[in-house]
């Protein structure tokens, strides 16, 4: 478990109404962060911190947006994802195609790195523990160097890449394909040589997860005639089992795959979502966590590796999200008000 | 000017178009309220007649205040908030009184000008160079001489093109900041016994990249707008007959094309955009009125509309990909009223409409390969004395689609009723008046069947609103030449309102608010003579709308929908002498909010943008020269209609203008 240094202290929180300040000055602290994407073109992706001590976060508007608090400009538009590793935090901001470099309190460490070339948005990262590993819609994987705090190379993968594990010694990158073509594959990447392998997909979107030494992801189908189908990936083996279910948020804690689905149903004109499930990698035996009735407006799904808590984030069109975390039996941990559809917590890894 | 000259000046404008021309001949038993009606249409409130608020800008009103498109000339009407992306090539629709773009028709010449894959207009695109004026109608008036569609939206726009019964003959040029120039040709020819031709034509090029400074989070954001150039070219030809008092026949024949760049909103950190959008439109329409005597009158139109867009999308992964989309609209429709009796007339309307909107992509966007037939019928009766009017009119819309590939939306049949009284207790000076429509629109190609978001199982979103107003005319005196007031209070409701629904990985359009309307609207126009042939012309407008979400259990309820002020308004002072003309004119707008929650961080400033005009007009030979200057939003003001789409700062042009 990371402790966080912050330049933050958090002022005492009696439930789970109160929201933590961002004072000027900061102390150690236990907790995550939330990414919430914002609205496209709105120039409103944020980021929060929640604590573990008062199970709360910071405000979801731009008051609890420590980036903006503590820069005091715009994070920019379309926060896609979000790694804290070796002390900083790396934010890829997808519509504002840049990377931030951030200290644990969400100050700036440096101007951001900007992509500067047409459709060149970056959007998910992995890492290996010295490098970290950007998709970017230019069809490449950018490596980035932790340590030397510099872009080492690309590496060519697939159309419009997306979601990306790391997984003893491999990169399972998603590459979503061309638009509406539904033509995309999953490249795995030897990083020992540099080969790659590719399995055809129709349309493997952002969700990537290891489990148990293997990385599950979802292909998300053409939302229509084609369901979605969760995938485990066996990167040396270079093969892809289906899970025989569906999926639209997959989260993972030890062996246990957790997964909800939220399909549309043209019979009722609705999202349905189906009860949070976790799914035993290594029986296939599978239990309801949270019923149906809880996870209607589900937007992101996130397992705290720790402690196997489950936070789970709520959408709806235009207005503030909620975010929910559930320990690993269910039970109701806190409630708190997060940004525009937020793309869940981020752990340290 | 003389009131005979008035008239006269009238006669020309009216007769030119498709809608006045039924106000005209609507009470021949009545010439005192036909004069009356003539004089009220020149003027800018111009409803004292009606039963449902009219609006009306004449070609004097628009160069008052400096529109050179029909978007920006609307601004200035209250009950109208125009969703402008700015810059001369932004996207500029019409949304009445809340109810969004989707359920307003605009009609050119009197023929509808339909948009099947958003539903909505883009009123930028229509030069004012050549027009008589445009009107708006909200609701249900007393004229029932109307197209089955006019009385299918809850609220029409209608441009009316010149079309002078005399040789003439003007040219425009025009050059403004940020490098925009435009220059127009209008040519009339008599050519024969009744019979007239025109030509249009205009040409447009504009950089568009103007340096604007807008309010960020803790700071402000800088920079200069890109791929916001419009290059376009525009031609149309028409031709009128006239066989005495009965027939009259136009045709017309329009041709748009135009490149620009959607230069997106301003994003933080990333100034590039590199969209492009091609436009192209040509649609040939044709009316027709046979009078064959004083009590029964019929018109039929028919058009071919095609539009082709092209948008060029930013390269992902290396290779740029194109959408394209074509859409066809052939229309058919045809009116006939008979005047049973001097108070009884009834009118049955009919009108068929075919879309088509197909694309050549690589990988299709749409769903399914749409085709669209709707069928709109409505009989409407109405009683008419000096002292009281009342109308009623019910329509049918029957719609059907089909599609080669993919699910299509059922059929879909309804009923709406409209229904309208006024009170004319001072003669034609007073009107007490009130109206009721209950309408619905169809849902759009893109709500249906766009890839991924669109769902065909949708409902059609249906809007009610009743109105009630008063409009008044001060007869002239010593001190005023005319002022005309009206205010109107209206409330409504739209339920089963087509939004976009977040899911994890992809939205789906759904039928889920509902929407309360509450609001007033409010105009004034006075005309004060001065010695010497001079005189000032004031307009004011002013709009209250109280539009918020009324669906149950939503987290918003109670909360102004977006980008729907909840004050705004308009006004202009002109004067006119033998020497020079000079005006002042303004726009504003409280604050709006982006998004349905009203918070801070989603709230967009209100706004004014003030301008100022010099004009002057010298004799050249028989014709004349008239030289123009303006300088537009004076404060400097990068305001945002829609945010993070700033306007233009401070900005000059300059036009001349030959009349022979």
């Amino acid at each position: 478990m990371a402790t966080l240094l912050a330049a933050l202290t958090f002022t005492a929180c009696s439930s789970d109404d109160d929201e933590i300040t961002i004072p000027e000055n900061g102390t150690k602290v236990n907790g995550c962060y939330i990414v919430n994407t914002g609205n496209w073109e709105g120039n409103d992706a944020s980021i929060q911190l929640y604590s573990y001590d008062n199970n709360t976060a910071t405000a979801g508007d731009s008051e609890g947006n420590i980036f903006a608090v503590q820069n005091n400009t715009l994070l920019g538009d379309l926060a896609q994802d979000l790694l804290w590793t070796k002390e900083k935090l790396f934010v890829a901001v997808s519509g504002s195609q840049k990377l931030e470099i951030l200290d644990e309190s969400g100050k700036r460490l440096q101007e951001p790195y900007l992509f500067t070339e047409e459709g060149a948005s970056p959007r998910m990262m992995a890492t290996d523990g010295t490098n970290l590993y950007l998709t970017n819609y230019d069809g490449n994987v950018y490596v980035y160097n932790a340590s030397t705090a510099a872009f080492e190379g690309k590496i060519p993968v697939g159309t419009r890449p997306e979601g990306i594990s790391y997984c003893n010694g491999y990169l399972v990158v998603n590459n979503s394909g061309e638009l509406y073509a539904y033509n995309g594959n999953v490249s795995i990447i030897d990083l020992s040589n540099g080969s790659t392998a590719t399995i055809e997909m129709t349309n493997p979107y952002t969700a990537s997860v290891v489990c148990n030494d293997e990385v599950y992801i979802i292909d998300s189908g053409n939302y229509y005639d084609i369901p979605s189908t969760v995938y485990r990936i066996s990167p040396a083996e270079g093969t892809a089992t289906s899970l025989g279910f569906g999926a639209s948020a997959i989260a993972a804690y030890e062996n246990t795959l957790f997964f909800v689905d939220n399909a549309w149903d043209y019979e009722l004109n609705t999202f349905v979502p189906t009860p949070l499930w976790a799914y035993d990698v290594t029986t296939g035996e599978k239990r309801e966590i949270l019923p149906a009735a809880t996870m209607t407006n589900v937007n992101s799904l996130s397992v705290n590796p720790e402690t196997g808590d489950i936070y789970v984030g709520y959408a709806e069109y235009g207005i503030l999200g909620t975010m929910r975390v559930f320990t690993a039996d269910g039970t109701q941990k806190a409630v708190f008000g997060v940004g525009h559809y937020t793309a869940g917590a981020r752990f340290y890894e | 000017m003389p009131a005979h000259c008035i008239i006269k000046a009238c006669y020309a404008v009216l007769f030119a178009t498709a809608l006045p021309l039924s106000n005209i001949f609507a009470q021949s038993n009545d010439s005192v309220r036909r004069l009356d009606t003539l004089i009220v249409s020149s003027r800018r409130v111009g409803s004292v007649e009606s039963s449902a608020p009219v609006q009306r800008l004449s070609a004097d009103d628009i160069k008052r205040i400096g529109a050179t498109n029909v978007g920006e000339a609307l601004k200035h009407l209250s009950g109208v908030t125009i969703k402008d992306y700015g810059g001369i090539g932004g996207l500029k629709s019409v949304s009445i009184r809340g109810m969004g773009a989707q359920h307003t028709a605009v009609f050119y010449d009197g023929v509808a000008v339909g948009d099947c894959q958003n539903g909505q207009v883009d009123v930028g695109r229509f030069s004012t160079d050549n027009l008589s004026g445009v009107q708006l109608l909200i609701g249900q008036g007393d004229d029932i001489y109307q197209s089955a569609r006019t009385l299918a939206a809850a609220g029409t726009v209608s441009i009316e093109t010149n079309f002078d019964q005399k040789n003439s003959f003007k040219i425009n040029a025009r050059a403004a900041s940020f490098d925009s120039y435009q220059a127009s040709l209008h040519v009339g020819r008599r050519v024969g016994r009744g019979l007239f031709a025109s030509f249009f034509g205009d040409y447009t090029n504009a950089g568009g990249c103007y340096r604007f400074n807008i309010d960020g989070a803790g700071g402000s954001i800088t920079g200069r707008r890109r791929n916001s150039d419009i290059e376009s070219v525009r031609a149309e030809a028409g031709i009128m007959w006239r066989g005495g008092q009965r027939h009259t026949l136009r045709a017309k024949l329009y041709g748009y094309s135009s490149m620009r760049g959607v230069p997106g909103a301003v994003i933080v950190d990333n100034p590039l955009s590199s969209e492009r959008l091609l436009s192209r439109n040509i649609f040939a329409q044709m009316f027709y009125e046979y009078i064959p005597s004083a009590s029964l009158r019929m018109k039929a139109t028919l058009k071919h509309n095609y539009t082709y867009d092209k948008n060029r999308l930013p390269a992902a992964a290396g290779s740029a990909s194109a959408h394209r989309f074509h859409q066809n609209e052939s229309d058919f429709s045809y009116t006939i009223k008979w005047q049973m009796s001097e108070h009884f007339a009834t009118a049955f309307a009919e009108e068929l409409v075919y879309n088509t909107l197909r694309t050549d992509n690589k990988h299709n966007v749409m769903s399914a390969r749409p085709n669209r037939l709707t069928n709109l019928a409505a009989l409407s009766v109405r009683y008419g004395s000096s002292l009281f009017c009342a109308t009623a009119s019910l329509l049918h819309t029957l719609a059907e689609e089909w599609s080669s590939v993919g699910k299509v939306a059922p059929r879909r049949s309804r009923l709406a009723p409209s229904l309208s009284v006024s009170l004319y207790p001072m003669g034609q000076r007073l009107c007490l008046r009130a109206s009721y429509r209950d309408i619905f629109r169809l849902p759009t190609f893109n709500d249906l069947y766009y890839r991924e978001s669109g769902n065909f199982t949708l409902r059609p979103e249906k809007s009610r609103m009743l109105n009630v107003g008063a409009a008044y005319s001060l007869p002239e005196c010593k001190y005023l030449s005319s002022l005309t007031l009206s205010v109107d209070g209206y409330c409504g409701r739209i339920s089963d309102k087509i939004v976009a629904v977040p899911g994890i990985f992809v939205w789906k359009m759904s039928n889920v608010d509902r929407v309360s309307l509450k609001g007033a609207d409010a105009n004034i126009d006075a005309t004060v003579p001065l010695h010497n042939a001079s005189h000032i012309k004031i307009s004011g407008a002013y709009s209250y709308m109280h539009a918020t979400d009324d669906t149950d259990g939503s987290p918003v309820k109670g909360e102004q929908i977006i980008y729907t002020p909840r004050h705004s308004g308009s006004g202009s002072v002109a004067i006119y002498t033998p020497l020079l003309d000079a005006g002042y004119s303004l726009v504003w707008s409280s604050e709006r909010y982006r998004l349905p929650q009203n918070i801070p961080s989603t709230r967009v400033d209100g706004y004014c943008d003030h301008s100022v005009w010099l004009a002057r007009s010298l004799r050249v030979g028989s014709g004349s020269l008239t030289l123009r200057a303006e300088a537009m939003n004076l404060c400097n003001k990068n305001y945002e209609i829609i945010r993070y789409y700033p306007m233009s700062g401070r900005s000059l042009r300059l036009s001349a203008t030959i009349n022979l």
